[in-house]
C-alpha cells in the first residue's frame, strides 16, 4: 500500500471518529439549547394561562391539547415549577412523541389550581436526523478534499523521492560517476539523498580497493611463484632420493595450481574489469573448428567419439579473445568430466546456439549450482572449480544466455547467442 | 652459449643463473634497464632473457634495440602478465619466443637451446642419445643410418629429453612442453604415459635398447648410455 493511502486512510478513520464524537457532543448541546427554549416557552404559555384562568375562573377541570388545568378544592403547594419529561400522543403526527412537561400550583383570585402544560418544538429524532445529515455530508466533502489533496501532493511532495528510487535502481557498483539526485527542499529527502550518496561512494570505493587488490594479489603472487618454483627445480637438479624426488613433485604441482588459480582469478577480474569490452563479428565456426583440431589428439587418447555437427560462417559478435577462451573451457570441460569407457562428445553450432553434450557421471546436485567461483562436483584435486564461472562470466558481459542441464549419463551446456 | 638475463627480481634471476649454468651455459645478470643496456652494447651474447617490466624501463624497448643493431642473438620474454598482446607485441618486436611467469626452469632452458639450434647453427644440427642421432633441421631421428619413425609429439619428446640428459623429467615438466597449457595435469599424464610407451617401444624396435628409465612416482629420465 503506498504511504499517501495508508496516511489518507489513518487520516480518514480518526476523522470518522472525532464526527463521531463531534455528533454526539453536538446532539447534547442542541438537546439542552432546545430544552432551555423549551422551559422559556412553556413558562410563557404558563403566564397566558394563567391570565385565562384569571378571566374564566374556571370551577371543572379544562383538558384541551397540550393544557390540562385542575381546579383544586383544597390548598396546595404553589409556586413549585416542575419540568419533566413526558410521552404524549402528538396529534398531527399521529404517534407518541417526547414532550416536555411543566406541572406547578398556582393561587389565581383565591382559589388554587394545578396547571400541567407539555409541548414539543423540535422532535428528538429529528435532531439526530438533522446532526447525522449535516456531518455525513461534511464528512464526504472532507473525503473528497482529502483524497485529491493527497493524490495531488503525493505527485509533487514524492517526486523527490521517486527520482531517489530511480537512481537506486540504476545505482551499477561498477560505474565511476556520482550517483545523481534531483533536488529537493524537504529536509527528509536531503538527508535520505545525503545518506545514500555517501553510502553508494563508500560501497564503490570499498568495491574499487577489492577488485584492485585481488588483481594485484593474483598477479603479483606469480613472482614469488616462480621463485620456488625455479626454487625447486634447482633442488630437482640435486641428487635426491625416490622419496625427496616425490616431496618435490608434489610441492611443485601445488604451485602450479596456486599459479593457475591467480591466472583464472586474474581473468575473472579482467573481464569484470571491461577489458575484453571491443568486440568484433568473428566468424566462430572457424575459431571452434581450429580448437576442437587442437584438442582431436587429447580426445583420440581419452577413446572418445567425437561428433561434430557446425554450420558454416556462423557470425558471432563477442571479443574473439572471450570466444576462444569460452570453447576452450567448453571442450576442456566435456573432456575432463568424461567417462573413462564409450564415452562420447557432441558438438553442435549454428546461428541460435552453440551446444556440447558429453557422456558423464550423473550429477549429485543441481548442475546450475556449478556456476558458483569454486563449486565443483567431485574434489578432484586437480579440478580448480573456476572453469564454470568463467563460461558464466564470459555469457554475462555478452548477453548470452547459459543453460546446462544433466539427463542420466548426458549433460549438455547450451549457449545461446541472442 | 653466453647468456645475459635481464631480471629485476633478484630471486627469479639468480634461480635461471644457478639452472642455466648446471646446463652449461655461461650466464651473466643485469637487474634494471640500463644495465642491461649497458652490457648488451658492451658484449656479445648469443642469447638473452628479457623480463617485459624492468624497474627503470620497459623490457620491450631492449628488444627494439637488439633489433635495430641487427644482432644475432636469440632472445626469449618473460612476462607475469600472461596476456595473449603482450605475447603477440613480443613476438612482434623480434622475439624469439615468449614464457609466462610462473614457468618451469627446464622449459626455460629447453626454448633457449632450441632459439640457439635455429638461429646459431641454422638448424645445421644433431644431437646425440648414444647411436641415436636427432636431425633437428629436418626432424629426423636414425639409428645407425637407420630412420625412426616417430610422431612428432614422440620427437618433441626425444628432443626434450635429448636436450635435458642427466635430469629427471617429471610427466608435468613433459605435458606442460609438449601441449602448453592446454590440458590440465590428471588428464595429461596418462598421454604423457601413453607416449613415452610408444616412444619406448620405437626406440627399442629399432636399436634394441630402452634408453627411458621410469623414476618411480616422480617421472623419467635418460639411461646413461655410454
Amino acid at each position: 500500500m503506498r504511504l499517501i493511502n495508508k496516511i489518507t486512510l489513518i487520516f480518514l478513520g480518526v476523522s470518522f471518529i472525532v464526527f463521531l464524537i463531534g455528533g454526539l457532543v453536538t446532539y447534547k448541546v442542541i438537546g439542552d439549547e432546545i430544552k432551555k427554549e423549551e422551559k422559556w416557552f412553556l413558562l410563557e404559555r404558563l403566564t397566558s394561562t394563567e391570565k385565562y384562568i384569571g378571566r374564566k375562573q374556571p370551577q371543572n377541570p379544562i383538558i384541551r391539547d397540550k393544557v390540562i388545568i385542575l381546579p383544586q378544592k383544597d390548598s396546595i403547594l404553589t409556586d413549585n415549577y416542575i419540568f419533566s419529561d413526558t410521552i404524549v400522543y402528538h396529534r398531527t403526527l399521529e404517534r407518541p412523541e417526547l414532550h416536555n412537561k411543566l406541572e406547578v400550583g398556582k393561587k389565581i383570585e383565591g382559589r388554587f389550581y394545578k396547571i400541567t402544560l407539555y409541548d414539543i418544538i423540535i422532535e428528538q429524532d429529528d435532531i439526530i436526523d438533522g446532526i447525522v445529515e449535516s456531518l455525513f455530508k461534511t464528512y464526504l466533502i472532507l473525503l473528497a478534499l482529502v483524497l485529491i489533496m493527497g493524490w495531488i501532493l503525493s505527485k509533487r511532495l514524492l517526486i523527490p523521492f521517486e527520482k531517489t528510487l530511480q537512481s537506486i535502481r540504476h545505482f551499477d557498483i561498477k560505474e565511476t560517476e556520482p550517483v545523481e539526485f534531483h533536488k529537493t527542499g524537504t529536509k527528509e529527502f536531503k538527508r535520505l539523498n545525503q545518506f545514500i550518496e555517501n553510502m553508494s561512494s563508500k560501497i564503490r570505493r570499498d568495491y574499487q580497493s577489492l577488485k584492485e587488490f585481488s588483481e594485484n594479489a593474483s598477479h603479483e603472487i606469480q613472482t614469488p611463484l616462480s621463485v620456488a618454483k625455479g626454487k625447486l627445480e634447482l633442488l630437482q637438479d640435486t641428487p635426491l632420493d625416490e622419496n625427496q624426488q616425490q616431496l618435490v613433485k608434489e610441492a611443485q604441482k601445488s604451485i602450479t595450481n596456486i599459479s593457475k588459480l591467480g591466472n583464472m582469478l586474474t581473468l575473472l577480474a579482467k573481464i569484470d574489469n571491461h577489458e575484453f569490452d571491443t568486440r568484433n563479428q568473428i566468424n566462430g565456426s572457424e575459431i571452434l573448428e581450429e580448437i576442437i583440431e587442437d584438442y582431436k589428439e587429447l580426445i583420440y587418447l581419452k577413446g572418445l567419439k567425437m561428433d561434430l555437427d557446425i554450420e558454416e560462417d556462423v557470425q558471432v559478435s563477442i571479443n574473439s579473445t572471450l570466444f576462444e577462451i569460452l570453447v576452450n573451457n567448453l571442450l576442456k570441460n566435456a573432456i575432463k568430466h568424461n567417462v573413462n569407457t564409450n564415452g562420447y562428445i557432441s558438438v553442435e553450432m549454428n546461428r541460435a546456439y552453440l551446444q556440447f553434450k558429453n557422456s558423464g557421471i550423473l550429477l549429485k546436485s543441481d548442475p546450475n549450482l556449478l556456476f558458483g567461483r569454486f563449486k565443483k562436483e567431485n574434489f578432484k584435486t586437480n579440478s580448480l572449480g573456476l572453469g564454470l564461472s568463467i563460461i558464466k562470466k564470459i555469457c554475462e558481459v555478452n548477453n548470452m544466455s547459459i543453460d546446462y542441464s544433466c539427463k542420466e549419463q548426458e549433460h549438455i551446456l547450451t549457449v545461446y547467442f541472442h | 652459449m653466453k647468456v645475459l638475463v635481464v631480471e629485476d627480481q633478484l630471486e627469479l634471476s639468480k634461480n635461471i643463473e644457478a639452472y642455466l649454468k648446471n646446463d652449461g651455459f655461461h650466464v651473466s645478470c643485469a637487474y634494471d634497464y640500463f644495465t642491461a643496456s649497458d652490457k648488451i652494447a658492451a658484449f656479445e651474447y648469443d642469447l638473452v632473457i628479457i623480463d617485459l617490466m624492468l624497474p627503470d624501463g620497459y623490457g620491450m624497448d631492449l628488444l627494439y634495440s637488439l633489433r635495430a643493431n641487427q644482432k644475432n642473438v636469440g632472445t626469449i620474454i618473460l612476462s607475469a602478465k600472461n596476456s595473449l598482446d603482450d605475447k603477440v607485441r613480443g613476438l612482434d618486436a623480434g622475439a624469439d619466443d615468449y614464457l609466462a611467469k610462473p614457468f618451469h626452469l627446464i622449459e626455460l632452458s629447453s626454448r633457449l637451446k632450441a632459439i640457439y639450434r635455429t638461429r646459431k647453427l641454422q638448424g645445421e644440427n644433431s644431437i646425440s642419445i648414444g647411436n641415436i642421432k636427432l636431425y633437428t633441421d629436418v626432424y629426423e631421428v636414425k639409428f645407425e643410418e637407420q630412420k625412426i619413425d616417430l610422431t612428432k609429439k614422440e620427437y618433441e619428446m626425444l628432443l626434450f629429453f635429448a636436450t635435458n640428459p642427466k635430469r629427471v623429467l617429471t610427466k608435468q615438466n613433459i605435458a606442460e612442453h609438449l601441449w602448453g597449457d592446454y590440458i590440465d595435469q590428471a588428464d595429461s599424464y596418462d598421454f604423457v604415459y601413453q607416449h613415452i610407451k610408444n616412444l619406448r617401444r620405437k626406440i627399442e624396435k629399432a636399436s634394441q635398447m630402452d634408453i627411458i628409465e621410469t623414476v618411480y612416482g616422480v617421472g623419467y629420465k635418460l639411461k646413461s648410455i655410454n
